[in-house]
């Protein structure tokens, strides 16, 4: 009777055992999550609000004319990814011409004694898998000998994406 | 009487200093978006909605954002909310048009959650700083009647940020793209299951009940609509899902063993306990 008593409660221990987590899971199956990405850059620096590179003669023209302000260790535009960005971001550049003057003129980089540059009309990944900082861009242009005089220009395109 | 005058002369300079002093810093370009639910789920012939929230604490400028649908499925129809419209504005006091979805003015970080939040705008919580005040815009996005349950298409809005004022020869601006997969779900809410035996084709009025895995968690929640709980903050936001009705109407016996188990090793311990009590007396 005993040996009898004692079989039964540890069969039924085993499986109440057994069925007490799939009533857990059953429950845990009603919640869920709604995940956000944060994303916030601000552009500043010597090239802000106007970013100029004076006057320059045509002839014979002039190479890697330097936008005004900066100078090493102060770069044109900072791209600051600022706090409360919760993912990390690729900054990327790309550029239209508004003037006379190619686009592949207008040069940057990411260091101000580093190779130029020139930019296009696609996006070029600078920076890759980068977090809250602030970031670099030098720019100058190239005004060839055969540019028309009047004033030039460009518009540049930041772009931070999240890194994927 | 003269003391007052100069009193107030005083009040007035001082009250006049933060105005230029404001103008003249260095201008900061600040583009900041929080993106809503990236993944949707709609069904066919029905209409959802994905959020991107954009608000400016970290910039001193009026940042004016264009949005567009740059890539959308063939035969989906995708548009932005509000769209495209002219903008009256006055730069330095001469009066410009901005062609632009919505603008954002430079505001401040707020260090607990509004109560008030003004007419069109929305509170985000920016993580670990604090909260901001936003603008919301809305992707419509409506799936043929034709999608086939259970395919995917992919949306992208292309956002750009520009900021007026820039006179020199090179203007900056910003981009972003924001993505969105939408997987087209059955409308019926109500939970079926059936296992299909291999071979078996399955009606389509049994695929339509289907719920897959996880898609529980898109119904809309009563009362709210999509996208809703997002709105007040973009904080994870663990919505309320309905039950399926064959779990909450009526008694399930299966729901119930294990406790029954349970209660009946309970009371079959304490009778094997106070056997043996007995016993051993």
């Amino acid at each position: 009777m005993k040996k009898l008593l004692i079989s039964i409660s540890l069969a039924l221990l085993l499986v109440a055992a057994m069925a007490v987590p799939v009533m857990a899971e059953e429950a845990s199956t009603t919640a869920s999550v709604t995940v956000t990405e944060v994303i916030s850059i601000s552009l500043s620096g010597p090239g802000t609000p106007n970013m100029t590179f004076g006057t320059v003669a045509i002839a014979p023209g002039t190479e890697d004319v330097e936008a005004s302000g900066q100078s090493a260790g102060t770069p044109a535009i900072n791209v600051v990814v600022e706090s409360g960005t919760n993912t990390n971001v690729d900054i990327s550049i790309t550029g239209t011409a508004t003037g006379s003057i190619d686009i592949g003129e207008w040069e940057y980089c990411t260091t101000h004694d580093g190779t130029k540059v020139p930019l296009t009309g696609s996006y070029v990944e600078v920076y890759s898998d980068v977090g809250v900082a602030s970031y670099a861009f030098y720019h100058w242009v190239d005004v060839p000998s055969d540019a028309p005089a009047g004033s030039q220009g460009c518009t540049i395109y930041y772009e931070a994406v999240a890194h994927s | 009487m003269k003391k007052i005058c100069l009193f107030v002369l005083a009040a007035l300079v001082l009250l006049a200093l933060p105005l230029p002093v404001h103008a003249d810093e260095p201008a900061k370009y600040n583009f900041a978006s929080a993106q809503g639910d990236k993944e949707l789920k709609i069904p066919p012939g029905q209409e959802g909605r994905g959020y991107i929230y954009f608000y400016n604490i970290d910039g001193n400028r009026i940042t004016h954002i264009t949005l567009e649908v740059s890539q959308a499925p063939a035969g989906w129809d995708a548009s932005i909310e509000p769209p495209l419209a002219e903008t009256q504005v006055l730069v330095s006091g001469i009066p410009t048009t901005v062609t632009e979805n919505l603008y954002v003015e430079p505001s401040e970080l707020l260090t607990t959650e509004p109560q008030d939040v003004p007419e069109g705008m929305v509170s985000i919580k920016v993580p670990g700083r604090g909260y901001a005040l936003g603008k919301p815009a809305q992707v419509v996005i409506k799936v043929p009647e034709s999608a086939p349950l259970g395919s995917t298409g992919e949306i992208t809005i292309a956002a750009e940020a520009a900021w007026l004022g820039q006179s020199g020869a090179a203007a900056v601006k910003q981009a972003r793209d924001f993505d969105f997969s939408v997987t087209v779900v059955s409308g019926s809410t109500e939970y079926t299951e059936e296992i299909i035996k291999p071979g078996e084709v399955p009606k389509e009025t049994e695929t339509a009940g289907v719920i897959t895995e996880g898609e529980a968690s898109e119904v809309p929640v009563e009362g709210i609509t999509e996208g809703e709980a997002s709105e007040a903050s973009v904080e994870t936001v663990p919505p309320k899902l309905p039950v399926p009705e064959s779990q909450s109407s009526g008694f399930s016996l299966t729901g119930w063993l294990p406790t029954i188990i349970a209660g009946v090793v309970v009371i079959l311990g304490a009778i094997f306990i106070i056997l043996l009590v007995r016993r051993r007396r």
